[in-house]
């Protein structure tokens, strides 16, 4: 299930490449938006820069109870006001921390985050980023210095959370991004 | 690259010496006499095993005939003598135990412009394609950019590369080529699988050309990311042939230019930087 946040979306352009590669995937693509949430073995949420507090509390029951949740932090793209109140939601609705955002150092760099888990892939990093922890959860991307995708087990569901955006990515038609997230609704 | 005058074995002594793997063969150049066009098979096989007792392999063929003659030429004669050129490359690689040759596929001029190169390399390459296919030998297509104003972007080269739409014609990457126009990690991203080997250089990107003064240079010396180009190979799952093409040649101690590439390409392969 892609979950469109509409304004609480701060890429559009995510949203739309992981419809494209979702569907490329063989998946069948149900497009909703808040505050609607049936039931769904995957959540897809790119570019989150704004959840209400009862959605994010709809969605760790829905993980609690055997579905997955990929949420793409859209944080990095948004109002820097609005962040701090969403860092805390966040982290309250998911024990996951999301850090203040980084803006990337554009000189002489490796333009390239890493993914580890489902499959290694690198993917071109979308000039910010969002470091994110948690207690008991997989760091499976890292930039550099900062792990920027994690995995972690809630309930008897799965939440991957990523800080730098993938969707971006998908959207270009990123071979190797592609083939992550096709790796990731097959695990 | 082999110094005037050193000769063929001396050569491959160096290259190997220097820490090489393999050479790249130029057929049709005027500064190897061993590799032209009216060099008979018996010949080209007695050049493959010099090649191996000096404990090389032959990377690609490549020639230095599509400049004068090219696959887009519009006088049908010109065009006859470039497939011919081409499909030699195509049975050279075969006895010299190499899948890949390089090919300057197009050439726009103030005479011959884009649209009809387009059309006409397009067709010619797709000639070609048939007889890679069968003889089990990659084409390469070098980008040359600036140099031959055709395919300057990755994305129409990569959309001719859909048009000819064989998976025995790929690119030749050359990173250095492509000057100031791009970024050569970005054409890596994007061609990925369909590359077939990749020329090194680098290149100062704010020189342009200045009559005979050369806007390549060393590796590391140049305007080019070289972690990010490394990072872009790993990224696409590169693993072949990685091959020195140093247009600028040191003006002394012409062997040392040699194994100051061949450290430089090993710190690459290795990602030390």
């Amino acid at each position: 299930m892609l979950l469109d946040l509409k304004r609480g979306c701060s890429l559009p352009e995510s949203l739309a490449g992981y419809e494209a590669a979702l569907r490329d995937c063989g998946v069948e693509v149900l497009r909703l938006s808040p505050p609607e949430l049936p039931q769904a073995d995957l959540y897809c949420v790119p570019a989150a820069a704004e959840l209400h507090a009862d959605f994010m509390r709809g969605l760790r029951v829905r993980v609690e109870a055997g579905s997955s949740l990929l949420l793409e932090s859209g944080l990095a793209f948004t109002k820097p006001a609005a962040v701090a109140g969403q860092r805390s939601l966040l982290l309250e609705a998911f024990g996951v921390s999301f850090h203040a955002p980084v803006t990337l150092d554009l000189s002489c760099r490796v333009p390239y985050v890493d993914l580890f888990w489902p499959r290694p892939a690198k993917i071109r990093d979308f000039s910010r980023l969002v470091p994110i922890s948690a207690p008991d959860a997989q760091v499976i991307g890292q930039h550099r210095q900062w792990p920027i995708a994690l995995k972690r087990e809630l309930g008897k569901g799965t939440l991957i959370m990523l800080g730098s955006p993938l969707g971006p990515a998908l959207w270009t038609g990123d071979r190797e991004a592609k083939s992550w997230l096709r790796a990731l609704t097959r695990s | 690259m082999i110094p005037p005058g050193w000769g063929l074995e001396r050569g491959l002594d160096l290259i190997k010496k220097a820490g090489f793997e393999g050479v790249e063969l130029w057929l049709g150049d005027r500064t190897c006499p061993w590799f032209q066009l009216q060099t008979r098979d018996a010949e080209v096989q007695d050049l493959r095993r010099k090649v191996e007792n000096a404990g090389l392999a032959v990377s690609t063929v490549c020639n230095s005939l599509d400049w004068d003659h090219n696959i887009s030429a519009r006088d049908p004669k010109v065009r006859e003598a470039a497939m011919r050129h081409v499909e030699r490359q195509l049975e050279t690689a075969q006895l010299l135990n190499t899948d890949s040759i390089l090919v300057v596929a197009g050439l726009v001029t103030a005479e011959i412009p884009y649209n009809e190169v387009y059309m006409r390399t397009l067709d010619s390459v797709r000639l070609l394609g048939e007889k890679a296919a069968k003889a089990k030998v990659h084409i390469g297509c070098e980008n040359c950019n600036s140099e031959h104003r055709f395919l300057i972007s990755p994305r129409e080269f990569w959309q001719f590369l859909n048009e000819v739409n064989n998976p025995f014609v790929g690119i030749h990457l050359d990173v250095g080529n492509i000057h100031d126009t791009g970024f050569a990690e970005q054409w890596i991203e994007i061609h990925g699988p369909r590359i077939k080997r990749i020329h090194l250089k680098d290149v100062m990107k704010k020189r342009g050309r200045a009559d005979n003064e050369s806007v390549y240079t060393n590796l590391f010396l140049g305007d080019n990311n070289w972690p990010a180009i490394r990072a872009a190979m790993a990224k696409v799952g590169y693993d072949g042939w990685l091959i020195a093409e140093m247009e600028a040649r040191y003006r002394f101690a012409l062997d040392q230019q040699f194994y100051d590439t061949a450290t430089a390409m090993s710190r690459l392969i290795a990602g030390r930087f």
